[in-house]
């Protein structure tokens, strides 16, 4: 297959993951395909989205079933795969005897990008001012200077495919703004983002559509507005029709 | 009573601590560690009396350099319970401790009983050489060397009280103790400065008597009696010292601890800031792995560093407790355990870098930049020692000096080659990991030094060695950075 054979195909397919953790399922039979804009990964604790989140990257191998990033095989394309991609973990663990700066430094090192503009401009549009992350190490951060951090070296270079596993925790509410506008604007111009989050009045206002996921299954998946019709409280507020889905019976 | 409940319920908490992290080492320090030890101590056991003749010889013949080495010995006997006791006392960083209506002076005695059995490790292997040696009267040992764990933890706390009052948390704390040492090597001192070096003297003559008796080593134990008066004394003042400055406020020094170690933090930030590594993922990783080693990433950077100035040492001593004909090979085998010991940090940085591999990962570079990265760290970190034990063979002045530069040389980058190398072989236990490469190297070094004339064959062992090293780096990698 050729490069420009890969850029025609879906930025992300799931097909029939599965993981277990000992005796418990931790991702059962799912599916679902993303190209193009931002795409919400629901579900309560322990529903499987951080598991799939790792699972995409290769950072967890899958029992059963494939991931393709542009037509990548996550696990016999790896290293093709992973260069298609812009990740942040729920829980990082930096260097903290780095400054941020030097963390973003290495990360793209490793990435060959070269661009010291982009990340001045992308820390200081989240919020953080460049002068402190290169003075200060990351041991002495916060926890939201932390996550723009870690969503400055997943957003570098604006990937094909970006996956942001709980990107709100410890953000203020204007960081949240400056993240979605963010998030529009590499949506449109060609990015694919799949984010988990469990704060539904953003992800009902970013997402152009969403997966919910209950126990490792899929729930539902469609649009905000497909995702109402599928609950039985479609008038209430998206809280509501996303506890009516992905609740525990 | 409620005090005294706390400093028990936070002993127990430390001592489950230290039996978890005994259960997780148990193979090393039960297994493996006799396995490399006891051939070790036959050596030294074959070894020792000619090194005792020599050393007695040389405590007859002056007087003068066995107090100064007493003196050093004394410095580097308080150094390890410092940071000890300053991390007790005052922890860098806040913690949920700091949140629970724990008493200071509960601290302060977990403090005193944390940092006095964490010297305990050394007691017993002295006791245990001293035993392997034939000494004659081991428990005479046993209480001199209690006396002097006691003294050193007095005064290291009092030190580390003083320390923090003064601001003294950084390399200022060197200048005095380089003062104090030269006002110690002076002969005629004044009575002040005597009140002044008191403490040290008294580990000093502690020390003095220990290192006698053992050169002298079954002759005559009588210079180890019961410790005098003088050093009790000594014990009491200091820990009175620490106890008084330490409960009178707390919550200063604690600030105080703060805002010198964010400070220092800032400053060696500014820097290092000035290197702009070009973006090449080996070069990166390399410049990451140098400024964690600069930072002190790890208590091992403190650790290595002295094991390899002690080694260093050793190679300058050489030539004065070895005959004539042993010098050069006596060189070779102490810059050979330098370089080791400077490259005995790669393993530690494998495992600081383990929950960090994420980042790298998803990177997508290939798991063969990560691990010639570790090759590379291991390679700049033997630089130092490898060029001052060239500069040492240089000085030297011998007709083969510059053969035997380029040999060493040669021997260093192949002997950090393999420890880099071997890095990922045992990540998660890098004593074990390391233990492995340095008995290659060692083995293969061994071989160089002994019979110098098979260089060829020395070659062509270590590039067997790490091509196998090669070969099974990227598997170990990729098997690392997936979970299964």
């Amino acid at each position: 297959m050729t490069r420009s054979s890969h850029a025609s195909k879906p930025a992300l397919r799931v097909h029939e993951a599965t993981k277990s953790w000992g005796d418990t399922l931790a991702l059962d039979t799912v599916s679902f395909s993303v190209d193009g804009g931002i795409f919400g990964l629901l579900g309560g604790n322990g529903a499987g989205k951080s598991t799939l989140l790792r699972a995409i990257v290769h950072l967890t191998a899958l029992d059963r079933g494939t991931i393709e990033i542009r037509g990548f095989d996550s696990v016999r394309d790896t290293l093709d795969a992973r260069h298609q991609v812009g990740y942040l973990p729920e829980e990082p663990v930096y260097y903290e005897r780095l400054t941020g700066w030097e963390y973003l430094q290495l990360i793209a090192g490793l990435k060959k990008l070269d661009n010291a503009d982009e990340r001045a401009e992308l820390l200081s549009h989240l919020g953080l001012s460049p002068e402190v992350a290169r003075t200060e190490r990351i041991g002495n951060y916060s926890l939201g200077m932390r996550k723009k951090i870690g969503l400055t070296a997943a957003l570098m270079g604006s990937p094909p495919l970006i996956l942001l596993d709980e990107p709100l925790n410890g953000l203020d509410t204007d960081a949240m703004r400056r993240l979605r506008l963010r998030l529009e604007t590499l949506a449109s111009s060609g990015s694919t983002i799949v984010l988990s989050s469990h704060v539904m009045s953003f992800v009902e206002r970013v997402c152009e559509r969403m997966v919910i996921l209950k126990a490792g299954r899929v729930a539902a998946l469609g649009s905000p507005a497909d995702i109402r019709q599928q609950s039985s409280c479609s008038d209430s507020p998206f809280e509501d029709v996303f506890l009516d889905l992905a609740a525990a019976d | 009573m409620s005090r005294v409940a706390n400093s028990l319920l936070l002993l127990r908490a430390r001592a489950v601590e230290a039996v978890r992290w005994f259960r997780q080492h148990a193979f090393v320090l039960l297994v493996l560690a006799p396995l490399i030890l006891v051939p070790c101590g036959w050596i030294l056991i074959r070894w020792a009396p000619l090194v005792a003749t020599e050393l007695h010889r040389w405590l007859e013949l002056d007087t003068a350099t066995p107090a100064a080495l007493a003196w050093i010995l004394a410095l580097f006997v308080t150094v390890p319970p410092l940071r000890t006791a300053l991390d007790e006392l005052y922890p860098p960083r806040r913690t949920m401790l700091d949140a629970l209506p724990v008493a200071v002076s509960s601290r302060l005695v977990t403090a005193i009983i944390t940092t006095w059995v964490r010297q305990l490790p050394l007691l017993v292997a002295l006791v245990v050489a001293l035993v392997v040696l034939g000494f004659e009267r081991p428990e005479l040992a046993i209480a001199h060397l209690a006396m002097i764990i006691s003294l050193s933890t007095a005064v290291a706390l009092a030190l580390a009280t003083l320390l923090v009052r003064l601001r003294w948390l950084d390399g200022r704390a060197l200048v005095p103790a380089a003062v104090w040492l030269g006002a110690a090597l002076v002969a005629q001192r004044p009575p002040w400065l005597d009140a002044v070096l008191a403490p040290w003297r008294a580990s000093a003559v502690q020390i003095d008597g220990l290192v006698r008796a053992i050169a002298d080593q079954m002759g005559s134990p009588a210079r180890l009696a019961a410790p005098d008066m003088g050093v009790v004394l000594t014990i009491v003042i200091a820990l009175g010292l620490a106890t008084i400055i330490y409960l009178r406020d707390y919550e200063r020094g604690r600030e105080l601890v703060e805002t010198i170690l964010s400070k220092r933090a800032r400053r060696s930030t500014v820097r290092l800031r000035q290197t702009e590594p070009t973006p090449h993922p080996v070069r990166v990783g390399v410049a990451r792995d140098m400024r964690l080693v600069i930072r002190l990433f790890s208590p091992a950077v403190v650790v290595t560093s002295g094991l390899t100035f002690f080694w260093l040492l050793a190679a300058v001593l050489a030539p004065l407790v070895t005959p004539i004909a042993w010098h050069e090979r006596a060189t070779f085998a102490a810059g050979t355990m330098a370089v080791l010991s400077s490259v005995a940090l790669v393993p530690v940085l494998v495992q600081h870098q383990l929950p960090r591999l994420w980042a790298e990962t998803v990177s997508g570079i290939e798991p063969s930049t990560v691990w010639r990265t570790k090759l590379w760290s291991a390679r700049l970190l033997a630089v130092p020692a490898t060029l001052l034990v060239i500069l040492l063979i240089a000085t030297r002045g011998t007709a083969s000096a510059l053969p035997n530069a380029l040999l060493f040389a040669a021997m260093a980058w192949c002997l950090a080659s393999l420890v880099g190398g071997a890095a990922y072989e045992i990540p998660e236990r890098p004593l074990i990991g390391f233990l492995f490469s340095a008995m290659v190297g060692t083995a293969l070094a061994g071989l160089l030094i002994i019979v110098p004339d098979l260089w060829l064959m020395w070659l062509i062992g270590f590039l067997v060695v790490i091509a196998t090293f090669t070969d099974r780096a990227n598997g170990r990698i990729q098997l690392l950075q997936t979970q299964r």
